[in-house]
């Protein structure tokens, strides 16, 4: 069954278009795959920031993981849709993604010290919350090739471990 | 691929011969084991080992993102370990017996050392 999510929302996206077109949920398996694509590439833009601006060993070693997890997992889609012979596709909601993350990287860069620190872990704590909403409500029961499937559920669970990751670094840092 | 590859494991891998045979041929404890600690969906499985001084521990790492298993005091660490890398390290009376993932830190294994 096709759904909206909350995650949707979280993300930005509007409910208000009536057009089909713009429902996360009935994405095919290419767009699928490059919203993914583009979300991890968000997230890695978003460590090597962390990394050029703080000094906390904590946030630092967070953002270095989230470089090699995102790096990680992004290569294995690649050499999936490779296999495959597919190429990711261009959609709303990978566009939605990059317009907001300027957003979010344009007021991050004019913080510093520890309001930096917990903006950058606020911000991981909900972008995983919603990203992970989005795979595991709209995306993972809607794709149909197995092994992109499968890639997403490996996916979701070391996401699902970011969170609680980030929810950690939020809770030490207030 | 395996890392540390120290010379005894060395010998046995490029002879086909397991581990635990190689350990009692080069002088080792002669009811060394290999145990395998399988990294699968962010855990180590099984998470708490019962191990014998001499005895090799040898992780495998099956998820997409790198782990590493590294001593909770630091005092070892396989470094970093990535889809289908191993590591391993011996086990002495010294070795302690709490680790975790440098990456993942939620992520907790413990041994139970006994004397043998």
């Amino acid at each position: 069954m096709k759904t909206l999510t909350l995650s949707a929302i979280l993300l930005g996206l509007t409910l208000a278009s009536p057009s089909q077109a713009e429902n996360p949920a009935d994405l095919n398996d290419l767009q699928i795959a490059h919203v993914a694509y583009i979300a991890d590439n968000i997230d890695i833009r978003y460590a090597h920031l962390a990394l050029a601006m703080t000094s906390n060993k904590e946030v630092r070693g967070f953002a270095e993981t989230m470089i090699r997890d995102h790096e990680a997992v992004n290569q294995a889609a690649l050499d999936l849709l490779a296999k495959l012979g597919a190429s990711p596709e261009d959609n709303f909601l990978s566009q939605s993604l990059n317009e907001g993350a300027e957003v979010i990287i344009d007021k991050l860069s004019g913080l510093r010290g520890v309001e930096f620190d917990l903006a950058y872990a606020e911000n991981e704590l909900a972008y995983h919350k919603a990203v992970n909403g989005l795979i595991g409500d709209a995306f993972i029961p809607n794709i149909e090739n197995a092994e992109v499937k499968a890639l997403f559920e490996q996916g979701h669970k070391i996401f699902l471990r970011h969170e609680q990751h980030a929810a950690n670094m939020v809770k030490a840092l207030k | 691929m395996s890392k540390p590859l120290n010379r005894r494991c060395f010998l046995a891998y490029a002879t086909g011969l397991p581990v635990a045979w190689a350990t009692m041929s080069q002088g080792g404890l002669p009811d060394a084991r290999t145990h395998v600690v399988e990294i699968v969906d962010l855990a180590f499985n099984p998470p708490i080992l019962n191990v014998s001084i001499g005895d090799t521990v040898k992780w495998v790492n099956h998820d997409l993102s790198p782990h590493t298993a590294t001593a909770s005091d630091d005092s070892w660490d396989t470094q970093e370990l990535v889809k289908g890398q191993s590591g391993e390290i011996e086990i002495t009376a010294a070795t302690f017996p709490r680790y975790f993932c440098a990456y993942h830190p939620s992520m907790e294994g413990e041994f139970v050392i006994s004397s043998g």
